[in-house]
C-alpha cells in the first residue's frame, strides 16, 4: 500500500544544506501496525511529514520515492496530493493542545475533512462526527460537539484528534508521539484505542516514538532510526531478542525494568 | 504513615500542608475563585532516602515541591527542615537555565551570594561538581543554547550540588529527555545520591523509573498523599484501585 | 542571549542606509563646510555648485551645512529621547511586571491612559508646558515614551519570572534586585533593542512633527524638522531645500528599521 524507497531529505533554509534523512526504506501493508522509534532530531518526524506530504517543497528538497496506492506522493500535482491528505491519509500529533484550533467547536473540527472531501450535507456531517466522536469513547458526545479544545483534557483533546484524524476512515494514520505529552494511564488507553481501530477498520498506522516499550504493546514490526540513517528493523519480538546494532541494544537496556520478585 | 527509616535521622517534616490559589480574575467583577491543589498533606523524609512521589499531571506534586522549597505560599500547616539549602532540579532542562549566562557563571552564582569563597575557589568547586556530572571543565564557558537536553540536566544537577545541600527535590528530571538519555541521568542521580549521602524527593509520572531509583513511593491523587510505603510493599500489595490502575497502565501488573 | 545582526543584504542596506545620515550628522557636531548660521544675502536661495554642493537657502546658509547639523540634532533628540524614555520605561515595567499586585495595578491603569493619546499629542501637551525648545523637546518626548516603554518590558518581567531558572536563582539565595537585575534584565534584552530602534523612529517622526509645526527645535538651531517647515514657501521655487531634509529623515528611519528587523 505504501512503498518508501530511498528517501533522502535535505533543508535549504540555511547557507549549508542539512540532510536529515539518508536512504529511508519503508512498505506498509494495509492493516498493519509499524512502529518507528528514534530519539529526537533522529529524523523520524521528517520522514513522517514526508510520507503525509507535509513537508514545503521549497525549504525540503527530496530524493527517492513515496508511493502510495499508485500516487506518488513527492511529485504528483498538488490537487492530487490535497485530495489523498486527510482522506486516505491522515495523522495525529504529539501536542493536543496545539494541534486543535482554540477558537473553533470541536464539532467543526472533527467535521473539516468531511466539508473537503464529501459532499454530505450539515446534517449528515453532524450525524457522523458525533457517531466518530462515540466511536472514540468520549462520553457526551452532543456536549464535546459543542464544547472548545481548552474545556476538555489532554487526553479527550487527542481522542478528538483521533475522531477528526479517523472520520474519512484512512487507509493510513500516522501517529507521531501520540502519547507523550499523556500521563501514563491515559496513555495506556490512547493506545489500546489505536489498536481498536486499527483491528475494527482496518487501518494502517504509522506509530512514532521515543518509546519502545510502548512499540513493543502495539507493533508487530519496528523500524530504529538515529542521526537520519535506519540502523535496525524487523519483527518487533525479534528486535527484542536479538538486537543487531549497538544503539538498539541501548535502547532497550534503557527501558526500566520492574521484577518482582 | 511508614515505618520505614523511623531510626534515622529526619531531614524533612511536613505536617498537615495545604494550598489554594484564587485564580486570576477575567474581569473586575468577577468573584476571585479559591482553587486547593493541596489538601493536607504530612509526611516525614529521612536521611540517605530517596523517596519517589508518582501521581497524574494536576495532582499537586510540582506544587508539593515548590511550596517545600518556599517558592510559593502555603495557606496552612508546617514545613520543617532539618537541613540547609535545600535545593531543585526542574523538568524542562531547555528553561531552567538562564540562556544569557555562562555555566561558570550559573554554577557559581549561590556561592557568590551565600558563602564568602573567593573567586579561585568559587571556579574550583564548580569544576568539581561538573566532573561529578561527568562534564569536563570546558564546560564553563559555554552558554546553556550549546548544550544537548542531557547536559543541560547534568549542569541543573552540578548546579543544585553546590552548596552541598543534603535534600534534593527533582521534579519529573527526566521526563522532557530521551530514552537512552534519561537512563544515564537516572544512573547519575543513584550515584550521587551513594556517594554524598543524599535525600531526594524524586517526583515522576512513571513507576517504572520509580522503581529503579526509589527506597519508598507515595502515591499522590487530589492534592492528597494516598499511598505511602516501600516501592516493593506497593508495588506488590496496592491498597487503592487508583495505585491499581497506575501499575496497569505501566504494565507493572 | 547572544545579541547580533543577521548577516544579510537586509542588514547590510540598513547599516549603510543609517551610516548615509549618521556619520556626517556626527562629522556635523564638530565641523561643518560653513558656519551654519552665518546668512549672506547675496547667496539666497543659489543653486547648487561645487562650493555648496546642496545650494543655499533663502538666508544664504549653505544647506549641506545645516543639513549636517539638523541631523546630528535630530540624531541627538532620537538617541536622548529613547535613552531617557527606556530608562525609565525599563525601571517601571521592572518593578510591576516583577512585583506585580497594588503597585501594578495603578501604575499600569496609568501607564493604559497615557497610552491611549497618541505620543506625538502627549509631546505637544508637555512642549505646551515646557515651552520649546531643543532640550525640552527631548524631555517632552522622553516622558511620552515612557510608557510604551514600561508596558513591554512589564510583559518581558512576568515572561521570565516564572521561567525555572529564576526559581533557581532563588534557591541559591539571590536577593530581589540580583534576581531583577543579573538574572531578568538580560534575557529582556533582546526586546529592549527592537523597541528601542522602533522608538527611536518614532522619536526622530515625532521631532520633525513637532519642530514643522513650529514648537519644536527653534531657530537659529537646525533640524531637520525645522528645515522642512522653514523650506514650504519655497516648496516650487526650490524644492531641492525640501527634498533634501525629507531625504535624510527618510534614509535614517527606513535604515534603522531595516537593522532593527535583523538583530536576533
Amino acid at each position: 500500500m505504501l512503498h518508501v524507497e530511498d528517501l533522502n531529505i535535505e533543508f535549504h533554509d540555511h547557507i549549508i544544506p542539512e540532510t536529515v534523512v539518508y536512504d529511508f526504506d519503508l512498505d506498509i501493508e494495509s492493516g498493519e501496525i509499524v512502529g518507528l522509534v528514534g530519539e529526537s532530531g533522529s529524523g523520524k518526524s521528517m520522514s513522517a511529514l514526508a510520507i503525509a506530504g507535509l513537508l514545503n517543497r521549497h525549504d525540503a528538497r527530496k530524493k527517492g520515492s513515496i508511493v502510495f496506492e499508485g500516487i506518488d506522493i513527492l511529485n504528483c500535482p498538488r490537487e492530487i496530493l490535497r485530495s489523498v491528505q486527510g482522506d486516505k491519509i491522515s495523522m495525529i500529533f504529539q501536542e493536543p493542545m496545539t494541534s486543535l484550533n482554540p477558537v473553533k467547536k470541536i464539532g467543526w473540527q472533527v467535521e473539516e475533512a468531511l466539508r473537503i472531501h464529501t459532499d454530505m450535507n450539515k446534517e449528515e456531517r453532524k450525524q457522523k462526527a458525533l457517531e466518530m466522536l462515540k466511536e472514540v469513547e468520549l462520553d457526551d458526545p452532543e456536549r464535546i460537539y459543542r464544547s472548545y479544545p481548552h474545556q476538555l483534557s489532554g487526553g479527550m483533546r487527542q481522542r478528538v484528534m483521533i475522531a477528526a484524524a479517523m472520520i474519512n476512515s484512512p487507509k493510513l494514520l500516522i501517529a507521531d508521539e501520540p502519547t507523550t505529552a499523556l500521563d501514563v494511564t491515559v496513555q495506556a488507553q490512547i493506545v489500546s484505542l489505536l489498536k481498536r481501530i486499527n483491528k475494527e477498520k482496518g487501518t494502517a498506522i504509522l506509530f512514532i516514538s521515543h518509546d519502545l516499550s510502548l512499540v513493543r504493546q502495539l507493533c508487530k514490526r519496528v523500524i530504529v532510526m538515529k542521526s537520519g540513517y535506519i540502523v535496525d528493523s524487523g519483527e518487533t519480538e525479534e528486535i527484542f531478542s536479538n538486537p543487531k546494532h549497538e544503539y538498539t541494544k541501548n535502547l532497550i537496556s534503557s527501558i526500566p525494568q520492574v521484577k518482582l520478585d | 504513615m511508614s515505618d520505614v527509616c523511623n531510626n534515622q535521622t529526619r531531614i524533612l517534616e511536613v505536617k498537615d500542608l495545604f494550598v489554594s490559589f484564587t485564580e486570576e480574575k477575567s474581569s473586575l467583577f468577577d468573584k476571585k475563585k479559591k482553587i486547593d491543589v493541596l489538601n493536607g498533606i504530612s509526611f516525614d523524609m529521612y536521611e540517605g532516602e530517596i523517596v519517589g512521589l508518582v501521581g497524574e499531571s494536576g495532582c499537586g506534586k510540582s506544587t508539593l515541591a515548590k511550596s517545600i522549597l518556599g517558592l510559593n505560599k502555603i495557606t496552612k500547616g508546617d514545613i520543617i527542615h532539618y537541613s540547609q539549602y535545600p535545593q531543585m532540579i526542574f523538568q524542562d532542562p531547555y528553561n531552567s537555565l538562564n540562556p544569557s549566562k555562562t555555566i561558570e557563571f550559573i554554577l557559581e552564582e549561590s556561592l557568590k551570594n551565600l558563602t564568602k569563597l573567593n573567586v579561585e575557589e568559587r571556579r574550583q568547586k564548580a569544576k568539581k561538581r561538573l566532573e561529578q556530572v561527568g562534564l569536563d571543565d570546558h564546560y564553563l564557558i559555554h552558554k546553556p543554547g550549546e548544550l544537548s537536553g542531557g547536559q543541560r540536566q547534568r549542569v541543573c544537577i552540578a548546579n543544585a550540588l553546590m552548596l552541598d545541600p543534603k535534600l534534593l527535590i527533582a521534579d519529573e528530571p527526566v521526563s522532557a529527555l530521551d530514552v537512552t538519555i534519561q537512563a544515564q541521568i537516572i544512573k547519575l542521580l543513584a550515584g550521587l545520591q551513594k556517594e554524598l549521602g543524599l535525600s531526594i524527593l524524586f517526583i515522576s509520572h512513571d513507576l517504572r523509573v520509580v522503581y529503579e531509583l526509589c527506597d519508598r513511593v507515595m502515591i499522590m491523587k487530589d492534592g492528597k498523599i494516598i499511598e505511602d510505603g516501600t516501592v516493593d510493599e506497593v508495588y506488590r500489595n496496592p491498597q487503592t484501585d487508583y495505585t491499581k490502575q497506575l501499575l496497569l497502565s505501566a504494565g507493572i501488573m | 542571549m547572544n545579541l547580533r545582526i543577521k548577516k544579510n543584504a537586509n542588514s547590510i542596506m540598513g547599516i549603510v542606509l543609517t551610516a548615509i545620515v549618521v556619520i556626517p550628522a556626527i562629522i556635523g557636531i564638530f565641523w561643518t563646510p560653513y558656519d551654519p548660521e552665518t546668512i549672506n544675502g547675496s547667496l539666497k536661495l543659489a543653486g547648487a555648485s561645487w562650493a555648496h554642493p546642496f545650494g543655499c537657502d533663502n538666508f544664504g546658509r549653505d544647506i549641506l551645512s545645516r543639513i549636517m547639523l539638523g541631523s546630528s540634532t535630530t540624531f541627538l533628540i532620537g538617541m536622548g529621547t529613547v535613552i531617557g524614555g527606556a530608562v525609565v520605561g525599563t525601571l517601571v515595567g521592572a518593578l510591576t511586571g516583577f512585583y506585580g499586585g497594588v503597585i501594578d495595578e495603578v501604575l499600569m491603569r496609568f501607564n493604559d491612559v497615557m497610552l491611549s493619546f497618541p505620543s506625538l499629542l502627549l509631546a505637544l501637551t508637555f512642549v505646551a508646558i515646557f515651552g520649546p525648545g531643543k532640550y525640552r523637546v527631548m524631555w517632552a518626548l522622553a516622558i511620552a515614551f515612557v510608557p510604551s516603554f514600561a508596558r513591554i518590558i512589564r510583559a518581558e518581567f512576568k515572561r521570565v519570572k516564572n521561567m525555572d531558572y529564576v526559581k533557581a536563582a532563588r534557591l541559591s539565595g539571590a536577593s530581589d534586585f540580583r534576581i531583577m537585575y543579573v538574572h531578568i534584565l538580560p534575557n529582556t534584552v533582546k526586546v529592549l533593542i527592537n523597541a528601542v530602534l522602533i522608538g527611536f523612529n518614532n522619536a526622530v517622526l515625532a521631532e520633525a512633527g513637532l519642530s514643522f509645526l513650529g514648537i519644536g527645535v527653534q531657530p537659529p538651531d537646525a533640524s531637520l524638522g525645522r528645515m522642512l517647515s522653514d523650506s514650504q514657501t519655497y516648496l516650487f521655487t526650490k524644492p531641492s531645500y525640501a527634498i533634501i531634509p525629507g531625504m535624510a529623515i527618510i534614509v535614517m528611519v527606513l535604515g534603522v528599521s531595516m537593522i532593527g528587523k535583523e538583530v536576533e
